[in-house]
């Protein structure tokens, strides 16, 4: 936790987002339904923020908020201090350096038919780094920093030659190569094996350390987020039933929802068997 | 004789270079009633080895050696029109993201009546539709939601009926090849929950395929680990999980992210219980030799041997003693 009692990285009060199911040829009615339902969060510089929530409860949704990639319909999302809604053109832009994700599905995210290098590059092109030199040292740190190294070795490859795990590293690749202030990472392992998923916890946490980044992680897995979380936050039905340190709230949940989630773990005990 | 019963199983597949090893010598058997879990990471082998039991490899895979028995057939030299009998109605799998297999213009209902009819074609409608009803009172899925389309299914609903489909005929034995990896903690724990209690209901075999070790160690009597094509530890959960030998076992468990931290192996000495040699086997080295923090001289120039460290607890390793 960081002990500067500094602005913190993001703010988020009761934010609201409704989708509303347009009344279509083929729908049998008209319903709205509320994502996120008056959620307040505040996350620290500097920490890795979790938050944890089944399929469904709106836990994406708040990330591509976050990400501006939706817009909200109440409420207030404060990024280092600014209000992000009214966000347009150069500061939209200098925005999008600053937040980055790092996506579900390694299989999904990277494009085929571009190359390591390429996928990695791209962010920088976009941001104005116009020397391909410039672009090539920093593919390579951030591949490095990412655990694909001799990143050189990495540069011509396609997704299809790398592992899930090589892909997801690369996809992280790509969220640091702009050295961003914030981080999201969606379910970052969820496709992956058990020991590949905790290599990569291990990585963020390394990224946390080594570049200062702010994280937030969002996962359905409660003991991935204890692994790796200063606190944790627990989202159900889009709103947040539980918040705090990722101990406290493991060792003494204070909802039941909470409470049903750490009982779904698998368990090794085998007493009643 | 045990319903199943894998002997020196061992599956190739040809690639353009070379032939492929996918499972090396695989040993095991199972009773009804009983379950083994296999556990590995993904290219282990795991999948091939379920798939390789009711003869569905890919065209370039093939079955280099070992003999499959099943409730006395020799699955692998039965004839096709006899193996498709045992397929869906003696043994049933479960395969891999199963769920996001339904047919999307088809009600999910009459995909299932489909399965029961094309293996028992003299059952009538009726008959078989009270089948799909009872099946879904097994699973918890409301008998009015038959007949929804798969979009109109939750994730976990999906996978139930997935597992309902599995039961229509049934079968004997079921393979079920990682069928939670896609739904989330709850959801998951229902399910397992599902298939431990039909499992032990119907009194079937049940083989469980999963890179999850908590998972399997949720619902299998008997664990198998495998690395590289090669099963390198196989006893009862509880000795596989409270006892854990071989060195890659052992890195598998301390991996494992639990709700209380990562997993703590009971036993914390070096994996080096005395044991005695059960059966001399390969020619090669251990595959796991070059990642092993215990790995000696001895491993780096002489084949592993399996070794018993209890009457129903083997290990494939060089260490014991």
């Amino acid at each position: 936790m960081p002990d500067t009692p500094a602005e913190p990285m993001v703010q988020i009060q009761g934010i609201k987002k409704t989708y509303s199911e347009d009344r279509s040829l083929f729908a049998r009615s008209a319903q709205a339904l509320t994502a996120i339902d008056g959620v307040s969060l505040c996350i620290e510089k500097g920490e890795v923020f979790g938050l944890v929530g089944a399929s469904g409860s709106g836990k994406t949704t708040l990330g591509r908020l976050l990400l501006k990639l939706e817009e909200i319909d109440a409420g207030q999302i404060r990024f280092q201090g600014k209000d992000i809604s009214g966000l347009k053109g150069a500061a939209l832009k200098d925005f999008r350096r600053r937040v980055q994700l790092i996506p579900q599905d390694p299989y999904q995210s990277l494009n085929p038919y571009m190359s390591i290098f390429d996928t990695v590059a791209e962010p920088l092109i976009i941001h104005g780094i116009r020397s391909s030199e410039a672009r090539r040292q920093k593919a390579a740190q951030a591949l490095d920093a990412a655990g694909l190294s001799p990143a050189a070795d990495f540069f011509p490859s396609y997704p299809h030659q790398l592992s899930g795990g090589q892909r997801q590293r690369a996809a992280i690749a790509r969220a640091m190569v702009l050295s961003p202030e914030f981080v999201i990472a969606d379910e970052p392992t969820s496709m992956l094996d058990a020991t590949i998923s905790f290599t990569i916890f291990k990585l963020l946490a390394d990224l946390r350390k080594t570049q200062g980044v702010t994280l937030l992680f969002i996962t359905h897995d409660l003991a991935a987020a204890r692994f790796l979380c200063d606190r944790i936050a627990v989202i159900y039905k889009g709103q947040i039933v539980e918040s705090g340190l990722s101990e406290q709230v493991i060792n003494n949940p204070g909802s039941d929802y909470t409470r049903a989630l750490i009982n779904a773990q698998p368990r090794f005990s085998f007493v009643n068997q | 004789m045990a319903l199943l019963e894998v002997e020196n199983l061992t599956i190739a597949y040809k690639t353009r270079r070379e032939t492929a090893i996918a499972a090396d010598r695989v040993n095991f058997s199972l009773e009804r009633g009983r379950s083994v879990g296999i556990v590995g990471e993904s290219g282990c082998g795991k999948t091939t080895l379920g798939m390789a039991l009711l003869r569905l490899l890919p065209s370039n895979g093939f079955v280099k050696k070992g003999r499959v028995t099943f409730d006395g057939m020799d699955l692998l030299s039965l004839p096709d029109t006899r193996m498709q009998r045992v397929r869906w109605k003696r043994i049933a799998m479960i395969f891999q993201a199963a769920m996001n297999a339904w047919n999307p213009v088809q009600r999910i209902g009459d995909q299932i009546l489909e399965a029961i009819r094309t293996h028992d074609p003299k059952i009538t409608k009726a008959e078989a539709v009270k089948q799909v009803e009872q099946l879904y009172e097994l699973v918890e899925i409301p008998a009015d939601r038959i007949f929804d389309f798969p979009h109109q299914y939750s994730g976990g609903m999906k996978q139930r009926a997935i597992i309902a489909m599995a039961l229509a005929c049934s079968p004997d034995l079921i393979i079920a090849d990682e069928p939670t990896t896609a739904l989330d903690v709850i959801v998951q724990d229902q399910i397992l929950q599902k298939i431990k209690a039909i499992q032990k209901e119907k009194n079937i075999a049940l083989i469980f395929i999963s890179h999850d070790i908590g998972v399997v160690a949720g619902v299998c009597h008997e664990i198998m680990v495998m690395y590289r094509g090669k099963i390198v530890e196989a006893g009862r959960r509880e000795e596989v999980f409270e006892v854990p030998v071989h060195p890659y076992t052992r890195a598998l468990l301390s991996s494992y992210l639990t709700i209380d931290g990562v997993f703590e192996i009971r036993d914390k000495q070096s994996p080096a219980p005395p044991c005695t040699p059960a059966e001399p086997l390969s020619k090669e080295l251990c595959g796991y030799v070059h990642l092993c923090p215990h790995a000696s001289e001895a491993c780096r120039s002489r084949p592993p041997q399996w070794r018993e460290i209890t009457p129903t607890h083997k290990v494939l390793c060089s260490l014991c003693r």
